[in-house]
């Protein structure tokens, strides 16, 4: 069929509506292909367990398609990767030649994800590219796993790959790819990784020269264009439905690794919205931190990207997209980092404007609303294993997921991270058998989640014994959220500190969220449970037996029932999971709370942090009840980060409280 | 006495029933509602077929009984006993949902709730080894905890119970022993003895909560149509394309938890097979869904990487069917770009079509048929009539308005997309794992997939379509050409270059044996014995593997390894020979052999199909109506020739033969179309 008739909504196109739908399904599809393609060849543990993402690209670089289960982070930063090769070629872009680059300072998310960038070519002319992004489980630099939290530049971290061939008019330049290798410390992994990015490129070729066969390269082309102008049509459309006006939010860093203190470090975000365009600005955003959790300009978009997607998820995210999005950085700060800022971490800063976008669009659209989610943290152990001898190091990249946020309609879930929302939690015994550990624990941790109408999903407790197969293992960790921790809203309490112990030789420290290169010997423990999400509503407002099934379930502990949620149950037999409500205690206990909350938040912090001291009450009790945040490990008050902290709790839990 | 072959589909609206006279190979078919539970069906559409219940020798079943158990959560209270540190594996899950960007969408809870999975010290290292032994005190406790709580089904799911059962197997003792020889105790290293804990303990967990109901629903049938006088077998289908005993139904109730839709994918490869087709695609499409198969070499591709809720995988071998949203119910509908959509919502059978009177006003599949006289006026021999207005009103409002097409036009829209859709679905089974349609026959069944089966094919240079003579009950038909089938595995974990021929023959050779015990035991004379044997397997480091088949009668280390480099390449399009081999997993398909039978064949005799009348319908291609011939399907004979344009009407389905297809019936009475 081949009608071209007026259509009020897409008048500029001039494929028909059949045509344009198969081609669009036909790219989808052709990307898909490739994501099986790495999904069923890849080496590393990191890579199959989905940090990894394939794209199409128009001639230009724009982004066309990605894949259903891309990593999200990496979307909106793919584009950004192709661009960057065009600039490097131009002309000198051929049939048979793949490029390969890293570079975060040309847009790409991070150093580990290593980008395979692939021209497509019909009849001698450049028609498209084919791009394989993954991230290697590490890519040389101080630290095992590339994460090197000390780095105040890229030289520490990591090795930086520009735009380069790498397979040129279909010769492989092994030499090059030699040179690469040797700067990694699991070269077998990453090999493997770079032979699948590469044969997944040019499965994207085939297909795309499939259809090209079949519907000739000018609908094609056409084609490319079109699906840009429907999702940009699209998001409009949608946007048009709602208001007007400009919001603000603002989320929080613990610290600066590299000038410790006390002081929460602001990420600032005002968004305005005018007709169907939206204009993010983070100025007010503090300045570059001495550490490598800046994110660049890229990152920052990506974030916003993929966070607005979270809000229309029936959109696909596409050059057309971005053309709605508009992004302003100040210049020397933690959201625009520039050469030769260290930026490994990003995603520590990343998730904070996501969980911004999602404050401000839980005012516009108060049926999606939630509260803050935890994201993810970041384990890193390398080292020598035993069991392989010494030819060949081992690398443990362990991702942690954690609560998602309450709704505004229901409780917080979902065990994945916000970042990557389709990263796979890893399997315990897949990991033991790839390195000397045993996990001690892997289950939900009670009374994680942030109380409220509607709790916050579970935090999760992990933890492990280095075997005495483990030899120089050395361990790097990433999170966030000791101090600035996860919030509730809409008159919902925060979850829960993140912390990090170290057990070694009899002696435990906790090391907090955050530490670079710390030795584990052979029958050392650690354990270091993620956060849970924060509560949405007034905890007081949750129905009592939602509250009484959580007990029973143990996802509440019958002290923390009483203290958060200001209901009284009693055990009758536990073996029978008998539990009852007493229901004049709980009136009782809800009125008191009621009558006294807003005080504890104004309350001089300095004899509740002794009554802490003395065991009275505690650690969830601080942060909940009173806002008050410790120096965890020595227990000694912030005084500026709970002023920062208790601001936050007015604002986001006590003014919703009736 | 007359003997009977009869193969039931208990499906979720009919059960149908396909009845097989052993002696002349005449065979008929009935369909009757499935009511509340299905088992009453069973005996009403035996007697509607008016066949004696002692004349049935063998009665194999296919059955949606655990799906829906799954899907609707009806199945007793069940506990998980874990190791201590691991209570949540399974409501941690792999944190993966199919609608990933839907922040509002959270998977289902777990089959078992938190309050049920109760832990035990216990833990076995990596290699296997014990690191801490099983508290039996403790272990006594839980059991007598869950007793307490009136609860008959448990799962023990430990970690690394794959490299080492003993503690599953002594903590199975005490559970036995507390909650008696009644009780069904699921253990992951019997149920699924596979690496990674997610997916092992999900499947038991899933196979701890259905074998209760499978158990009431074989043992009520059993006894029921042994009231009746039965004396012939009782045999269950499963997932995996096989039948199991009813014994050993009720210990692996979730073997069978796609039974339902693996038949049609069976009974697809044997029509085929029929015809002489070694490689086809199954697509059955009926009004909310199609399920889309693939036949190579006639092996029907399967999977251990699937699941009936999202999120909790069931890692049994399952006939792999890719189900899409396509269907006569799809509705059509124009989403907030502009663009044209067709499913995956549904309007099911009620409200149905808008041409259904029942008041949907949105336009389907059905009623872009309807406009496009490609459907007549009824449906169902005569049941059920259609309003065309109501279709074309339908088709002009949702579509045909908002495009600036004529009602025709916009019909064409609908079905081309609906059709774009099926074709993509066929090419990610067919193109997508390397294999060419050109080289496959299209079986189209189904009450819609005769409608759409041609067009499909041309799509993608399919050059053969079959459509068998029931279209409706062809899944049925499925249950009946199958054998008892034990899918049996071991880990193995080692490298190609430290293996020898030896090591790999007596891995064999252990898990046959199993299979063989394990046949003898249901009865099966060893001369009915037949093994399958295949090894997955992956460059070490790489993490998904490949199924590579094994000579049972000539295994050798070098044959294994090179098949696997060739098996790569044609699947991914590269090999590393220098890269060194890990083999993964061996895998035994013991098989019983059930007795054969041939279905009757008819002879031509010459004569020539006659329409009794005709009317206009739109094909592909052109904008006008071309009068087209309608006939019976009951009227055609074997040997019949009929080219389009052509429609066939028939009670369970409507056939288009577009212009240029050429049609001849086969002595099976399947219509065999050259596209």
């Amino acid at each position: 069929m081949s009608v071209h008739k007026e259509n009020p909504l897409s008048h500029e196109d001039r494929l028909d509506p059949v045509t344009f739908e198969v081609l669009k399904n036909g790219f989808s599809a052709a990307v898909e292909s490739m994501s099986d393609q790495v999904r069923r060849t890849c080496y590393s543990f990191t890579v199959f367990n989905g940090d990894f993402s394939s794209c199409l690209c128009d001639r230009d670089g724009n982004l066309v398609s990605h894949g259903r289960l891309d990593l999200s982070g990496h979307i909106a930063t793919m584009h950004n990767t192709c661009k960057a090769v065009i600039a490097e070629f131009g002309d000198d872009i051929h049939p048979g030649d793949a490029f390969v680059m890293n570079d975060a300072y040309a847009g790409n998310t991070h150093w580990n994800d290593i980008r395979v960038v692939l021209p497509v070519f019909h009849e001698g002319k450049l028609i498209a590219f084919t791009q394989s992004s993954a991230h290697w489980a590490d890519i040389g630099g101080n630290a095992p796993g590339s994460f090197d939290v000390s780095a105040t530049s890229y030289w520490s971290e990591a090795l930086r790959i520009t735009p380069i061939r790498l397979w040129s008019q279909g010769r492989f330049l092994r030499d090059i790819a030699r040179m690469i290798m040797a700067n990694v410390r699991v070269p077998s992994d990453s090999e493997g990784d770079l032979n699948a990015q590469y044969e997944s490129t040019l499965v994207g070729k085939r297909e795309l020269l499939r259809l090209v066969d079949k519907y000739g390269v000018e609908d094609v082309l056409e084609a490319f264009s079109a699906v840009q102008d429907y999702v940009e049509r699209f998001f409009r459309a949608r946007l048009e439905s709602l208001p007007d006006g400009s919001w603000e939010s603002i989320d929080y860093l613990d610290q600066d690794y590299g000038r410790p203190g006390d002081g929460l470090i602001p990420i600032k975000m005002k968004m305005i919205k005018q007709g169907t365009q939206l204009t993010f600005d983070l100025t007010g955003t503090a300045p570059t931190l001495a550490m490598n959790i800046n994110a660049h300009e890229g990152s920052a978009y990506s974030a916003i990207c993929a966070s607005l997607k979270l809000f229309f998820p029936e959109i696909p995210l596409n050059s057309g997209f971005f053309r709605v999005v508009d992004l302003k950085v100040p210049d020397g700060t933690l959201v625009s980092a520039k050469w030769p800022v260290a930026c490994t971490g990003h995603v520590m800063t990343y998730e904070k404007l996501v969980n911004s976008v999602q404050s401000i669009f839980s005012k516009i659209e108060p049926s999606r609303a939630m509260a803050c989610s935890f994201n993810l943290d970041y384990l890193l152990i390398g080292g020598y294993d035993r069991r392989i001898g010494d030819g060949q190091q081992y690398l443990l990249y362990d991702w942690l997921s954690g609560g998602w946020g309450g709704h505004s309609t229901k409780d917080g879930r979902c065990y994945s991270t916000l970042f990557g929302i389709s990263l796979k939690n890893q399997p315990v015994e897949g990991q033991e058998r790839l390195s000397p550990t045993m996990v001690t624990q892997y289950e939900l941790a009670a009374d994680s989640a942030g109380p409220g109408k509607y709790r916050g999903g579970m935090g999760i407790a992990k933890g492990y014994r280095f075997t005495d197969d483990a030899k120089d293992t050395i361990a790097t960790f990433v999170c966030n959220r000791a101090r600035a921790v996860v919030w509730g809203d809409a008159g919902g309490l925060p979850s829960c500190p993140v912390y990090s112990l170290h057990q070694s030789g009899g002696r435990t420290v906790d090391r907090g969220p955050l530490w670079a290169n710390v030795r584990m010997e052979a029958g050392d423990t650690l354990h270091r449970p993620s956060g849970g999400g924060g509560g949405y509503g007034d905890p007081l407002e949750r129905d009592p037996k939602a509250v009484l099934e959580d007990v029973i379930d143990e996802y509440v502990s019958i002290e923390r029932a009483r203290t958060d949620y200001g209901v009284v149950v009693k055990v009758i037999d536990a073996d029978l999971c008998d539990y009852r409500i007493d229901a004049d205690a709980t009136k009782l206990e809800r009125a008191r709370i009621r009558k006294q909350r807003h005080g504890w938040l104004e309350a001089d912090p300095e004899p509740i942090v002794e009554r802490f001291q003395r065991g009275e009450i505690g650690v969830l009790d601080l942060i909940r009840q009173y806002g008050i945040i410790l120096d965890w490990d020595s227990g000694s008050l912030l005084p500026n980060t709970t002023a920062q902290y208790r601001e936050l709790m007015k604002t986001r839990s006590a003014s919703a409280w009736k | 006495m007359t003997k009977y072959r009869v193969a039931v589909d208990v499906g979720g609206s009919f059960t149908d029933l396909f009845f097989v006279n052993e002696e002349t190979g005449e065979h008929m078919v009935s369909k009757v509602p499935s009511e509340s539970d299905g088992l009453n069906a069973v005996l009403k559409g035996i007697q509607k077929a008016g066949i004696p219940v002692p004349a049935i020798r063998m009665l194999t079943i296919g059955m949606t009984v655990a799906t829906n158990a799954i899907i609707e959560r009806k199945f007793p209270r069940t506990a998980m006993v874990t190791t201590e540190g691991f209570r949540d594996v399974i409501e941690i899950g792999r944190g993966y949902k199919d609608d990933l960007w839907d922040t509002n969408y959270d998977l289902a809870m777990p089959y078992v709730a938190r309050r049920d999975r109760l832990v035990v010290p216990e833990r076995v290292a990596a290699d296997g080894s014990v690191y801490t032994p099983l508290d039996t005190e403790r272990a006594r406790a839980i059991a007598r905890i869950i007793k307490k709580r009136g609860i008959e089904s448990v799962a023990v799911c430990f970690i690394n119970s794959f490299k080492n059962p003993v503690h599953e197997q002594a903590m199975g003792l005490i559970l036995q022993e507390e909650l008696g020889s009644d009780a069904l105790i699921s253990l992951s290293s019997d149920v699924l003895p596979e690496i990674f804990e997610h997916e092992r303990f999900s499947t038991t967990i899933a196979n701890a909560c259905v074998s209760p109901v499978i158990r009431t629903f074989v043992r009520r049938l059993t006894s029921d149509l042994k009231q009746e006088g039965l004396t012939g077998d009782i045999l269950i289908f499963h997932s995996g394309g096989g039948v199991l005993t009813a014994a050993s139904a009720e210990r692996y109730g979730a073997r069978t938890a796609s039974s339902g839709i693996a038949a049609g994918a069976i009974a697809a490869a044997r029509i085929a097979g029929n015809c002489g087709f070694q490689n086809c695609i199954g697509l059955d499409m009926g009004g909310t869904s199609a399920d889309i198969s693939i036949t190579v070499d006639g092996q029907i591709n399967s999977t251990t990487d699937w699941s009936i809720e999202f999120g909790y995988p069931i890692g049994f071998p399952s006939l792999e069917v890719l189900t899409i949203g396509a269907g006569g119910g799809s509705l059509a509908w124009i989403d907030a770009g502009g663009g044209l959509r067709n499913g995956p919502q549904s309007a099911g059978s009620n409200p149905g079509p808008a041409a259904y009177s029942k008041g949907n006003q949105q336009a389907t599949n059905t009623d872009a048929n309807l406009v496009l006289g490609r459907l007549g006026g009824e449906l169902l021999g005569g049941d059920m009539s259609l309003d065309k207005s109501k279709a074309e009103t339908a088709v002009q409002t949702t579509v045909a308005t908002h495009f600036g097409l004529s009602a025709t036009e916009a019909a064409q829209a609908v079905i081309n997309i609906a059709n774009g859709n099926m074709a993509q679905a066929v090419r990610t089974v067919s193109i997508g794992r390397g294999h060419d349609p050109r080289d496959f026959a299209l079986v189209a069944f189904g009450g819609a997939g005769p409608l759409h089966g041609a067009a499909i094919a041309r799509e993608l240079d399919i050059p053969t379509v079959i459509i068998p003579p029931n279209p409706g009950v062809t899944s049925a038909l499925g249950c009946l050409l199958v054998d008892l089938r034990h899918d049996l595995s071991a880990m193995i974990l080692r490298r190609g270059d430290e293996l020898d021929t030896g090591d790999l023959m007596s891995a064999f050779d252990k898990l046959r044996q199993e299979g063989a015990e394990r046949l003898e035991r249901e009865g099966i004379d060893p001369s009915h014995h037949r093994f399958e044997y295949s090894s997955d397997m992956r460059y070490l480091g790489q993490w998904r593997s490949i199924t590579v088949p094994v000579d049972p009668e000539n295994i050798s280390i070098e044959t294994v390894l090179a098949d696997f480099h060739s098996g790569h390449e044609h699947e991914y399009n590269y090999r590393r020979e220098e890269a060194p081999v890990e083999i993964f997993r061996i895998n035994v398909v013991a098989i019983g052999v059930t007795p054969p039978f041939e279905l009757a064949l008819g002879e031509p005799d010459g004569s020539e199909p006659e329409f009794r009348r005709s009317r206009p319908v739109v094909f592909d291609g052109n904008r006008e109506a071309i009068d087209t011939p309608i006939y019976q399907r009951t009227d055609l004979r074997a040997g019949h020739r009929l080219d389009g344009p052509a429609v066939i009407e028939q009670v369970d389905s409507t056939v288009l033969i577009p212009p240029g297809a050429r049609g001849t019936v086969d002595r099976y009475l399947n219509l065999i179309l050259a596209v």
